[in-house]
């Protein structure tokens, strides 16, 4: 997959970026459309609680910053999940520096993602939510890349820094916990 | 819950929900999956997954657009094509609004050229403004004449006959405060021989530029 329209309209990311960087800023608003959603479940999917949109909204501003050292060897999607991903071990990285300086009664109780915790806690699918969140990060990674995003294995490789095999082998090891986790 | 033996087919599940499948391939799967338990628990189960992850807030679109950097070429604080997201739409201007657009350029660049030429006329010929002069005060006939200052300038104070059988007038062109001691002193003088105030408003007077070549 070099590119793709990924649902919305006919032109490709390729040729929106072109046509952003010739200054028709509605080719940022289709791409920004077609991906922040995947940017958003990616984060939350593994383990981001706190401020989802302005991660994805500090992605796309990265993205678009440096759209010339994009080589389109991989889909934008791709790039864009892997600077993602990039900036939210900075995000933990950060968090743990701040939790050896920061008192623990400065730390806000209550995030707007708690709503959502407790709404799903409410559903069905939270045995399943469970399951997920039971995986090492790096096997939740790949798991909600390959399922929710649909990346190929090679893909994933790329957004983790791993080997297409690794990929797989993180994959399907994922899947049988998560099994496991629903089956006890 | 078991896993299929096949593992190819396995790893194509994700792909069959994305719809990244060929026909071909999709038919094969399909196929397999009516007589497979374990495929079947496993696609449900990847449709609970990404159940989950889809109860997560979209992000505003329009937000995002809004702080992303302007593109190579195009200089900061050049308004961009407008963006189309959240219900808004693009910057279009509409017919009628390019006309007035247009006309006001029009008047514009008329009224510019208008005052260019004002301002090369004043410039180059400036002693057509003093020459046309106006009778402001009339002066007694025993005053006769004044003498004009040999120093005086032109621009600054005049004193000219209005005709030879009515009393000279004395003629001020210019602001007071330009005139010199000597040039004040001499018009005092002329004010000092004035008798009154005329019984008739004088008519104003215009001359030519070629009646003051005599002058000096």
């Amino acid at each position: 997959m070099i590119s793709g329209t990924h649902g919305g309209g006919d032109d490709t990311d390729r040729e929106l970026v072109a046509r952003w960087q010739a200054g028709d800023s509605r080719a940022a608003t289709v791409l920004v459309d077609r991906h922040a959603a995947a940017l958003a479940r990616f984060a939350a999917s593994s383990g981001e609680r706190d401020e989802i949109e302005e991660l994805v909204q500090d992605t796309f501003v990265r993205a678009f910053s440096s759209l010339e050292s994009f080589r389109g060897d991989s889909s934008l999607r791709t790039w864009l999940f892997t600077i993602e991903r990039r900036l939210m071990l900075d995000r933990r990285r950060a968090e743990r520096r701040q939790r050896f300086t920061v008192p623990i009664e400065d730390v806000e109780p209550a995030t707007a993602y708690d709503a959502l915790d407790a709404l799903l806690a409410a559903e069905a699918g939270d045995r399943v939510r469970q399951a997920v969140d039971a995986l090492s990060p790096m096997q939740r990674e790949i798991f909600m890349l390959r399922v929710d995003s649909g990346l190929s294995y090679r893909d994933i490789a790329e957004v983790v820094g791993s080997t297409e095999g690794a990929a797989r082998v993180h994959y399907h090891n994922a899947m049988h916990a998560v099994k496991e986790f629903l089956n006890d | 819950m078991t896993d299929c033996n096949d593992a190819s087919l396995r790893d194509a599940l994700p792909d069959l929900i994305h719809g990244r499948l060929s026909q071909l391939d999709r038919a094969t799967i399909s196929a397999h999956i009516e007589g497979c338990d374990a495929c079947r628990a496993e696609l449900a189960l990847l449709g609970d997954v990404r159940q989950m992850v889809a109860l997560t807030p979209a992000p505003d679109v329009a937000r995002i657009v809004a702080a992303l950097p302007s593109p190579r070429g195009v200089p900061a604080g050049v308004p961009q094509v407008a963006s189309e997201s959240a219900g808004t739409r693009p910057l279009a201007l509409q017919p009628r609004a390019i006309w007035r657009l247009a006309g006001v350029a029009v008047i514009v660049a008329v009224a510019g050229m208008s005052l260019l030429v004002r301002g090369e006329r004043s410039a180059v010929a400036p002693i057509e403004r003093v020459a046309r002069v106006e009778q402001v005060q009339p002066v007694a006939a025993s005053a006769g004449p004044a003498e004009p200052v040999a120093d005086a300038p032109v621009t600054s104070a005049l004193t000219l006959p209005s005709s030879r059988s009515e009393a000279p007038a004395i003629t001020l062109v210019g602001p007071v405060d330009e005139l010199s001691d000597d040039n004040l002193e001499t018009l005092l003088a002329e004010l000092d021989g004035m008798e009154g105030l005329p019984a008739v408003e004088p008519e104003p007077l215009t001359i030519d530029v070629d009646d003051l070549e005599g002058i000096e």
